[in-house]
């Protein structure tokens, strides 16, 4: 792969739907039910039920890998969960990720992700940083 | 109130468990990752929740109320199955802000003795 500094990466959107979050609470172990059940999610404030921070996020991965060829060249990565994802049961939400090269030294590239669900930004200060030949 | 005093407290698990492949490819499946030759980056927060769980208990931290705020990972070498690992948790700081309560933790994460993964989480619960 070959990346230049400024590079904007091609974007992409992922669909998340409850059978979605359903099979990220079963891989992950993660069962909280606010990111299941309606009844308790708005019982607790929420607007509705709402993604694992850690599947968006993970998403980012999902999405960063497949532009370099697989995640085991993924040196760093993180964010802040800035907004939820809202998940009603009848309209899957979308999230879309794009990507800047922001540096390459050493060997290294730091891409700083956006995740936008709507208007809204879903992750804050995202960045991966990964291994280029 | 979080008790302040858990600040530096650190638990290891001193059994290795073994990764195995079934975990990391549901968990690609799950996050539409076709390459499950390795685990994903944050395949790893999966088993270390449950450290920084046991190492905020009885430390007065409402889990109702608690979100996610950060989350990063540092990765020196990926995951795959059969490595057997060894955790260390380590909480490094307990902090209000804006009427919440945050805690942060840190997971070492060992294969054979050598230290592959770190990963940095910032509980919050909300005020």
């Amino acid at each position: 792969m070959n990346f230049t500094v400024g590079e904007v990466l091609p974007n992409r959107t992922f669909s998340i739907d409850r059978r979605a979050l359903k099979a990220y609470a079963d891989a992950s172990g993660d069962q909280n039910p606010i990111h299941q059940d309606e009844a308790f999610a708005k019982s607790v404030g929420l607007p509705n039920v709402i993604a694992h921070g850690m599947f968006t996020l993970a998403l980012g991965g999902t999405y960063i890998s497949d532009l370099i060829g697989g995640p085991s060249k993924i040196r760093k990565f993180g964010a802040r969960f800035t907004k939820p994802v809202v998940v009603p049961a009848d309209e899957p939400a979308q999230v879309e990720f794009s990507g800047t090269v922001a540096s390459i030294e050493n060997g290294i590239a730091t891409i700083e992700l956006t995740a936008l669900h709507g208007d809204q930004k879903v992750l804050g200060m995202a960045k991966a940083e990964i291994v280029i030949d | 109130m979080i008790d302040p005093t858990i600040v530096g407290k650190r638990i290891t698990n001193s059994t290795p468990f073994t990764v195995d492949q079934v975990s990391i490819t549901s968990f690609c499946r799950a996050i539409g990752e076709q390459d499950d030759s390795f685990a994903p980056p944050t395949f790893t927060f999966t088993f270390i929740i449950a450290a920084f769980e046991e190492s905020l208990q009885n430390a007065g931290v409402d889990w109702t109320r608690m979100v996610h705020g950060d989350q990063r990972f540092e990765i020196r070498e990926p995951i795959k199955a059969g490595d057997r690992l060894t955790l260390s948790s380590t909480v490094e700081s307990v902090r209000s802000a804006a009427g919440n309560e945050l805690v942060s933790v840190r997971a070492d994460i060992e294969r054979d003795g050598r230290e592959i993964i770190q990963a940095w989480s910032t509980l919050v619960v909300r005020g």
